[in-house]
């Protein structure tokens, strides 16, 4: 039987469907939200944390639960303001540059790294505060320390353990070191390369 | 986003009734399978089918199939060289193509930007060897939040510009898609493959595909 081109192109769709509809998934979505669909908990803290920028809400949904963050930008740092699906402050992140640390920190930070990768380079960096909302005010505001104030560095890194490099997500805490390291699995661009 | 979709479709509309030239229109739906080898390398198998529906100088529907396999090695995290061969069935003939690929992709806040520079040579029996160059940059736009995420919808602009050296001729493409992420390992694409080419002579060709990419990793 002399089997068409077009015919062999039909039956390879058909054959690919099932493929897709007996796959099996991890639930994980990240989306714009309105300020309406947030908690009045998290708009209030926002509101009195009075910004005066533009506040862009996220919902970050998974297995683990429910997530709401507002994103702003604030004296040319990018912020990040997590909270809890009923509006509690989990955290906030600021992006900053590895020459904004102190220079203490920075010689602990690259320290550590060395231990770690054969070679690296810091891609993106965050401080991290964690604690009750105000002293994670004052530390974002008034750059205030206290006793409770909980600050680690998270850092996207570009390093290279044996061979090859990869990209890891690499929590740091303020004595510079690491506490947690995770792979980030390659992105998978086939749609832009082909 | 409806009002981009909709100018960006009109443009290309008006573009091809408008201007004074050879006008093709037709369907071009491709099916990539991808199967990952190891942490660097992958194995890219596609097939590609085009049928013209509308040809202003013939009139008449042809179609042909283009089958590909490729090699991928990632190079780096953001970094890859393809080398691939096509063997195309267009009506009595069979056109072998080898290709090698250079792509860098690289990540934006909310956007994927990536370049591919490729170079391709094409054998034909008891016909010259030919060779093309070609640069495309694609960007790829998430519809709601920062990332793509599983049954979720994005936008992908691509231009490329392509260029025969036996022909002395440019070709300009401009691809804008709609993307669907469906499942973790496969994403379906609709849209606009607009194709510029001639111009230099001033015998301008327009080509008009509407194309859908099933791209499936294995």
């Amino acid at each position: 039987m002399k089997l068409h081109p077009k015919s062999l192109f039909f039956l390879l769709l058909v054959c690919l469907s099932f493929n897709v509809l007996f796959s099996q998934q991890k639930f994980e979505k990240e989306y714009r939200i309105d300020q309406t669909g947030v908690p009045e908990k998290a708009v209030e803290i926002i509101k009195d944390w009075n910004f005066n920028k533009k506040i862009k809400w996220y919902a970050e949904e998974s297995q683990d639960g429910k997530t709401f963050e507002a994103k702003v930008c604030y004296q040319k740092k990018n912020i990040s303001v997590e909270f809890s699906e009923n509006g509690e402050l989990i955290d906030v992140e600021k992006t900053v540059k590895f020459r904004d640390l102190s220079e203490e920190i920075q010689q602990k930070i690259k320290s550590s790294l060395s231990e770690r990768f054969r070679k690296y380079r810091i891609k993106k960096i965050q401080i991290q505060y964690t604690g009750n909302q105000k002293v994670i005010y004052e530390a974002l505001f008034q750059t205030k320390y206290k006793e409770e104030t909980g600050i680690n560095y998270e850092l996207i890194v570009k390093g290279k353990k044996e061979k090859s490099y990869q990209n890891f997500e690499i929590l740091i805490n303020s004595k510079g070191e690491i506490e947690k390291e995770l792979l980030i699995k390659s992105i998978d661009f086939t749609n832009l390369e082909f | 986003m409806k009002q981009y979709i909709s100018i960006i479709f009109l443009l290309f509309l008006s573009l091809s009734i408008f201007s004074q030239s050879d006008f093709n229109a037709g369907l071009l739906p491709k099916i990539v399978l991808t199967k990952e080898l190891s942490d660097k390398t992958k194995w890219v198998n596609s097939i590609e089918s085009r049928t013209i529906i509308y040809d202003e100088e013939s009139q008449f529907s042809h179609s042909l199939v283009d089958v590909t396999t490729m090699y991928s090695l990632k190079t780096n995290t953001n970094q890859s060289l393809n080398f691939g061969y096509i063997v195309r069935f267009k009506d009595n003939d069979v056109i072998h193509r080898t290709f090698q690929h250079y792509n860098f992709v690289g990540s934006l806040l909310s956007a994927k930007l990536g370049h591919r520079f490729a170079f391709e040579q094409f054998y034909q029996t008891q016909k010259q060897t030919t060779f093309r160059t070609r640069y495309r940059a694609s960007l790829e736009k998430p519809l709601n939040g920062e990332r793509v995420d599983v049954n979720e919808f994005y936008l992908k602009f691509g231009n490329e510009y392509l260029y025969a050296f036996d022909e002395q001729d440019l070709e300009i493409r401009f691809t804008p898609y709609l993307g669907f992420q469906a499942t973790k390992k496969d994403k379906i694409e609709f849209g606009l493959d607009y194709r510029l080419s001639n111009f230099i002579e001033n015998q301008t060709e327009n080509k008009l595909w509407i194309r859908t990419s099933w791209y499936i990793s294995l």
